[in-house]
């Protein structure tokens, strides 16, 4: 496959109007005209990047997407939801419904391909490393585990990055 | 590698051609060998060249070819056998040119293999149904025997012990050849058509054993070259064929107002979870927003319990003594009423002992009556669904710069597992690493070599064959160049 095709192929995928991905928040006030309001929440539509000066590949996850709804319906866009990401006509995504389907694990694997200078090139494959973002609804196990009983409300979500309990999140 | 055939012994050995044209026989007949009518061109054949997947055959002829009737046409076959072995075996695409000299004419023939036409990478349908269990072999079979129309022998595929991870899977809107490569992608293979017009398959691994080894008295030239990475990276997205739960927050999914009292022991009420009584929810309980027991008397006992993933039960339980009671009162009223007043003989009032009586069952029984309740209740609890995640594999040469670094992105629904995907994408990614490193050889003509073989060199250097090109043209080397990349 050349260069050239690869770039068509990433142009036809930018064509892109939607996409699917998983509510990591809470909705948020994004802005509001005294009458109405809209909300946000943060979106993983499974993308990887360096998440950090160090050069660290992690999940970036698309924040405060607006959520298309009305009579604050909110309920479909909470948190570990699969909802459906629309691109608008200023290219801007918004949350437009729920989905079948949303990003899963997301594991990546190095390999040193061979320079095939000398002698039998043996391509190297390394360990695997697993990103992606979880995020639940703290169990009782979890409440007292992290933190003294009582002290976590019920219903706190608990961030869950490569694996490691990063956040716990009460509001 | 085929087995029906023999390697040259050297470059100079004069090689007996034959180009065949078959103006009724099927392929089927001429892979099995019992096709029969052929017309021999090679007295006119001045120059047959095969390429890849194409064969080019220039005829120069006098007007008794013409007059014959044997004309080649487009969509005739036409085969090439070296020797009496079968190196091409293909579909007439078109006569080029026809040149007409004083006392000879010419023409031109372009022959291809069946990837080269249209039906394969044009056409798009829509698959069977394939339901989980089914087996790669059993797809590829159903594609290309029922969709594509193939004989029995016209296609061949190894045994592949992959079979469909989900539940069912159906192809829509892809190309026949998009669909065996996606299947065969899934099994780290890709597809080809070999010289005998097969559809065939062959293992991408570059690590595998080398299928034949060529000493160095068979080699006569070896060129190679080198470019940057064109595919540092191989994003292979597929979904997981385990379902994922997805909880939502705690929330109301029913609400309702009962009543209890003397009249009924016992009222039910379902509480589906939501409207379509298709909502999925755990953890479920029942806030009591007014309670029946909320009046003077308490009439009954309210639970709550949770029957199904889909539904739950409100039941109010009214107490034993209170319809016992209403009972009771009117049974008393009754009794009561026989019970007369006494009257004075004196003139004065009547002492109404017998309505006074009365008067207390009327109380007991109003009292019951009274002891109703309205009751409102909301369920509460945490909706979930199960959705598929789509989970990502990311290759990646990790000596390449992230600027340099050209990404492939696939799309696979048939990978089973995290392991599988891993290998898939790994193996896909050395293959096309690979191909940056290009590698040729012109070796003394070897019938044997196929498209996907590893040729092994004395040096120890190993190509995989792409392609390759012969020359049958009456007179030339029996030679043949190999084309593909270093291994």
């Amino acid at each position: 496959m050349t260069i050239l095709s690869n770039i068509v192929e990433a142009e036809v995928r930018s064509e892109k109007s939607t996409l699917e991905g998983k509510v990591l928040t809470r909705p948020a006030l994004l802005y509001t005209d005294g009458l109405n309001v809209t909300y946000a929440v943060d979106v993983d539509i499974g993308q990887e990047g360096k998440i950090n000066a160090n050069g660290d590949i992690g999940i970036l996850p698309l924040k405060n997407v607006p959520i298309a709804a009305n009579n604050g319906e909110l309920r479909y866009a909470e948190i570990g939801q699969a909802v459906t990401l629309t691109k608008n006509d200023l290219g801007h995504w918004e949350v437009t419904g729920l989905s079948k389907t949303m990003p899963g694990t997301f594991t990546m694997v190095p390999v040193t391909l061979p320079d095939y200078c000398l002698g039998i090139p043996v391509p190297v494959i390394g360990d695997p490393t697993e990103l992606g973002i979880e995020v639940v609804i703290m169990t009782y196990s979890e409440l007292a585990d992290y933190g003294l009983y009582g002290e976590i409300p019920y219903g706190a979500v608990a961030v869950f990055e490569n694996g490691v309990l990063t956040e716990i999140r009460s509001s | 590698m085929r087995s029906d055939a023999a390697a040259y012994l050297n470059e100079d050995i004069e090689r007996v051609v034959l180009v065949e044209l078959w103006a009724s026989a099927t392929p089927t007949e001429i892979i099995d060998g019992s096709a029969t009518g052929a017309f021999d061109l090679s007295p006119f054949v001045a120059r047959c060249q095969q390429t890849e997947n194409k064969l080019t055959v220039e005829l120069r002829y006098h007007s008794a070819f013409l007059d014959c009737g044997a004309q080649p046409q487009p969509g005739q076959l036409l085969t090439v056998k070296t020797d009496g072995t079968i190196r091409f075996a293909g579909v007439i695409e078109a006569i080029n040119q026809f040149t007409e000299e004083r006392g000879t004419r010419m023409m031109s023939i372009t022959a291809r293999l069946r990837d080269g036409f249209g039906g394969w990478k044009t056409a798009h349908i829509t698959s069977s149904v394939y339901p989980q269990g089914t087996s790669y072999v059993a797809i590829l079979d159903d594609i290309c025997g029922r969709v594509m129309d193939l004989e029995d022998n016209e296609y061949i595929f190894p045994q592949l012990s992959y079979t469909v991870p989900h539940t069912n899977s159906q192809f829509a809107d892809e190309t026949p050849w998009d669909i065996l490569t996606n299947v065969l992608f899934a099994a780290n293979m890709t597809p080809y058509v070999d010289v005998l017009n097969r559809v065939t398959a062959y293992e991408k691994s570059v690590v595998r054993a080398s299928t034949l080894s060529l000493g160095s008295d068979r080699v006569i030239r070896i060129n190679g070259a080198k470019q940057t990475q064109k595919t540092s990276r191989v994003r292979l997205r597929w979904l997981d064929p385990e379902l994922t739960k997805t909880s939502q927050q705690d929330q109301v999914l029913y609400s309702t107002a009962m009543t209890a009292g003397f009249f009924n022991w016992r009222q039910k009420e379902k509480t589906w979870f939501s409207e379509d009584r298709t909502q999925r929810a755990e953890n479920t309980y029942m806030v009591i927003i007014d309670s029946v027991n909320a009046g003077i008397v308490p009439v009954a006992d309210e639970v709550y319990e949770q029957v199904t993933q889909y539904y739950g039960k409100i039941t109010l339980q009214t107490y034993f003594w209170v319809p016992s009671i209403a009972v009771a009162g009117l049974a008393a009223m009754t009794s009561q009423a026989l019970v007369p007043d006494l009257v004075s003989t004196a003139p004065g009032e009547t002492t109404p002992v017998g309505r006074v009586l009365v008067t207390a069952a009327n109380i007991a029984v109003i009292a019951t009556m009274m002891s109703m309740g309205v009751g409102r209740y909301e369920i509460r609890g945490i909706p979930f669904d199960y959705v598929n995640a789509k989970n990502t594999t990311l290759a990646y040469a990790d000596n390449i710069a992230d600027w340099a670094a050209s990404e492939v992105e696939i799309d696979n629904d048939l990978i089973a597992n995290e392991g599988h995907a891993q290998l898939a994408a790994t193996e896909h990614l050395i293959w096309l690493g690979s191909s940056a490193y290009a590698y040729g050889a012109t070796i003394v003509d070897d019938p044997r070599i196929e498209v996907g073989d590893i040729v092994e060199f004395e040096d120890g250097a190993r190509l995989l064959v792409q392609s390759f090109s012969n020359n049958y043209t009456r007179g030339a080397k029996a030679t043949m160049e190999l084309n593909g990349f270093r291994v």
